[in-house]
């Protein structure tokens, strides 16, 4: 450990690692280098830097695989509307990296790569492949920026404003990440891959004032309150700041207009970037509202509302930017039917399954199919973002579903940037933020099919299933209880007569709980060219029954049920418009209690079940789809 | 899951038909009755059905009543 006077302003300066090469004076920001073992040369001047939400501070420790490293110092670099901190990171065994932390995501980066070699800076191409040794990289960002302020030792010398040239790079898989720095010569591919705090096991982060998290226990130092105040230059309106240092960007809640925010050491000022009269626009949840989605608490800091517009039409939605200050942040989406998404930016980079746009996307083992794709244009934007935004801006978008989750492509010119969304239900929505919300109507592109479901197949085929067993004992029972008897069973042939008519033998109808007859008469005869007729008399009461209904061509079918007891006889007749030479031939079959055809509706039933699921499944899906570029 | 549950309930009120179509033995009425004299009675071959149900060709009824035409 060294310690030594600041040569500009006599303060102490410590150097805790020997791998460090340069420190910041916290009292007059020189960075100092040093110059032998225990001189200190000032180099330059930086601005100091100021707290933001960013849990991880100078001291602070964690563990990366079975290495442990300390916090030494950081820079905060930025480029046009983005900002992002890299804190410098030693290890043990005083070797060195980086940990980076912006656009939502920690990235750890434990050394650069020799001996690779790269391409150069103008060659680069946004969303390209390029291959760096064994590995595959999709380049996602190509830019300059600077550092804008600094603090602690870091492993060289630091000034204000210098633009460099970087590009970062990520692979498929969702971890492994790159950036390329061509601040030197030759450039330095650093590989690096993407982390948490947990998976670290950060200790000594900062306590934030009305934030908790379960899984980060150790947290040091007093709680540092969040929220700062401004008031809006244009309207004079007092704002809150909710997130402070990681906020580029504000829209007045009074006024509309969109504010840049500088800062100033710990203080934030407020730059119109546009300014606005007017009706202020107001999303459906408000700003400052907090709510648990996955055992997380977000709360809501800004909102924009976006569209694509195709055939005149805009379809627009709403964007609530979610922040944490350890967990990063979020997008809550609400499309214009009341279908909800929460968004992740995506650490990976999908592969693509073909060279158009529309090709299939494949993340880990799920593939993705194009959606839509268009022009997203910002509507409205209010409260507070991590980048600049403004009214009118624009990226190309590309949508693919694999639900419930949907891979969204936006790029500019500077950055291609990927997010993965998943549906939340309405209900989740109102759980999660204690409001109620409207009930969306229409098919989300990435909404569950609820009759794709494993639980709702289960349970049809299990109650298909049952149905089935019980109409099949119910059959074998029939089968079983019914007397089945045959009372008459007689053929006739016709005269061809403008009437036949026959008399039956007698027969008996016994009194009885199931004295039900079934007729049943075939015919030769074509239907066209007459009727059979069937009337069982009951020659003790005198009562007629006319049980037959005509079912097919030349048969016909009926039933009696409950019919009086005693001795019947069946009239039977063949009736013509006229006289014919076609001796026609007709048998009549009567029986006793017959077996009940009813149960064989019960026992084909079941097989409806899953039929209208199939039915109903793919009825949903064509909703889905025919919302999409692909429709018709 | 409502769909499956609505479909179950239908199976469920077709299968308790179709046991009590079972136990019982009815089912759906497809025929009619009348009650005729005793001469019809006597001479079954006498009797003359009313056809207004049937469709097709129907032989000529003189009467309104179907066991009338045979009196």
């Amino acid at each position: 450990m060294l310690s030594a006077e600041c040569p500009s302003c006599g303060a102490p300066v410590l150097f805790q690692h020997a791998a460090s090469a340069a420190a910041v004076c916290g009292s007059c920001q020189s960075t100092v280098i040093r110059d032998g073992i225990d001189e200190l040369v000032v180099w330059g001047k930086v601005s100091a830097f100021s707290r933001d939400l960013s849990p991880i501070q100078v001291g602070a420790s964690g563990v990366l695989g079975d290495r442990p490293f300390q916090v030494a110092g950081v820079l905060r670099r930025s480029r046009p509307g983005v900002r992002w901190n890299e804190w410098y990171i030693v290890f043990d065994d005083r070797t060195t990296g980086w940990l980076s932390e912006g656009n939502g995501f920690l990235q750890i980066f434990g050394g650069a790569h020799a001996g690779a070699v790269l391409p150069s800076y103008a060659s680069l191409h946004l969303g390209e492949a390029i291959e760096i040794g064994d590995d595959r990289y999709i380049v996602i960002e190509r830019a300059e920026a600077a550092v804008v302020a600094a603090e602690g030792e870091l492993p060289f010398a630091v000034s204000d404003g210098l633009m460099r040239p970087y590009a970062d790079l990520r692979r498929s898989d969702g971890r492994a990440t790159g950036t390329i720095d061509y601040a030197d010569s030759p450039p330095e591919f650093w590989p690096g891959r993407i982390v948490t705090l947990e998976s670290l096991k950060m200790e000594g982060l900062r306590a934030f004032a009305g934030w908790s998290d379960p899984t980060l226990v150790s947290m040091q130092g007093p709680e540092v309150q969040l929220r700062r105040g401004l008031d809006c230059p244009n309207c004079g309106g007092s704002l809150p700041l909710r997130a402070p240092g990681t906020t580029v960007q504000l829209v007045c809640e009074y006024c509309g207009s969109e504010l840049s925010i500088e800062e100033v050491g710990d203080e934030n000022t407020a730059r119109v970037l546009r300014a606005h009269r007017g009706q202020v626009w107001k999303p459906r949840l408000p700003l400052g509202k907090r709510g648990r989605i996955d055992d997380v608490e977000w709360e809501i800091i800004g909102a924009m509302k976006r569209a694509v517009r195709a055939d005149g039409i805009d379809y627009p939605w709403v964007e609530y930017f979610l922040h944490n200050p350890y967990r990063g942040s979020r997008f809550l989406m609400e499309d214009q039917r009341g279908h909800w998404n929460l968004a992740d930016r995506l650490g990976g980079v999908p592969t693509s399954q073909g060279t158009s746009a529309w090709a299939r996307q494949r993340l880990g083992s799920e593939v993705y199919r194009h959606f839509s794709g268009g022009k997203a244009v910002v509507r409205n934007v209010l409260g507070e973002l991590d980048w600049e935004v403004k009214v009118g801006d624009s990226v190309d978008t590309h949508d693919y579903v694999s639900p419930p989750h949907m891979l969204s492509r936006e790029g500019d010119r500077h950055e291609v940037a990927w997010s993965r969304s998943t549906y939340l239900s309405k209900e989740a929505v109102e759980d999660a933020f204690g409001v109620s919300v409207r009930s969306p109507w229409g098919v989300a592109a990435n909404q569950p099919n609820p009759y794709s479901k494993r639980s709702i197949w289960l349970a049809a085929i299990l109650s298909a299933g049952s149905l089935w067993v019980g109409s099949l004992v119910v059959l074998l029972l029939g089968i079983f209880l019914a007397r089945n008897e045959t009372v008459l069973d007689s053929s006739y042939t016709s005269t061809g007569a403008v009437s036949d008519v026959w008399v039956s033998e007698p027969f008996a109808v016994d009194a009885g709980f199931r004295n039900h007859l079934g007729v049943r008469s075939s015919t030769t005869m074509l239907r066209s060219a007459g009727q059979v007729h069937v009337a069982l008399i009951n020659q003790d009461n005198g009562q007629v029954y006319l049980p037959l209904n005509t079912t097919s061509q030349n048969a016909a079918s009926g039933s009696i049920y409950f019919a009086d007891p005693g001795a019947y006889v069946a009239r039977v007749e063949i009736a013509r418009p006229a006289p014919s030479a076609a001796q026609d031939k007709l048998n009549v079959k009567i029986v006793l209690d017959p077996i009940s055809g009813f149960p064989c509706f019960a026992f084909f039933f079941p097989f409806l079940i899953p039929i209208v699921l199939t039915l109903a499944r793919a009825s949903f899906e064509s909703r889905r789809w025919s919302e999409s570029d692909h429709a018709g | 899951m409502k769909i499956v549950v609505f479909m179950t309930i239908i199976g469920v009120f077709i299968l308790a038909g179709s046991l009590l179509s079972t136990v019982t033995g009815v089912g759906i009425t497809t025929g009619r009755s009348e009650t005729v004299p005793v001469s019809v009675r006597n001479n079954p071959s006498s009797y003359r059905p009313v056809y207004g149900t049937y469709s097709g060709y129907h032989t000529p009824v003189s009467s309104s009543g179907g066991y009338s035409a045979g009196k």
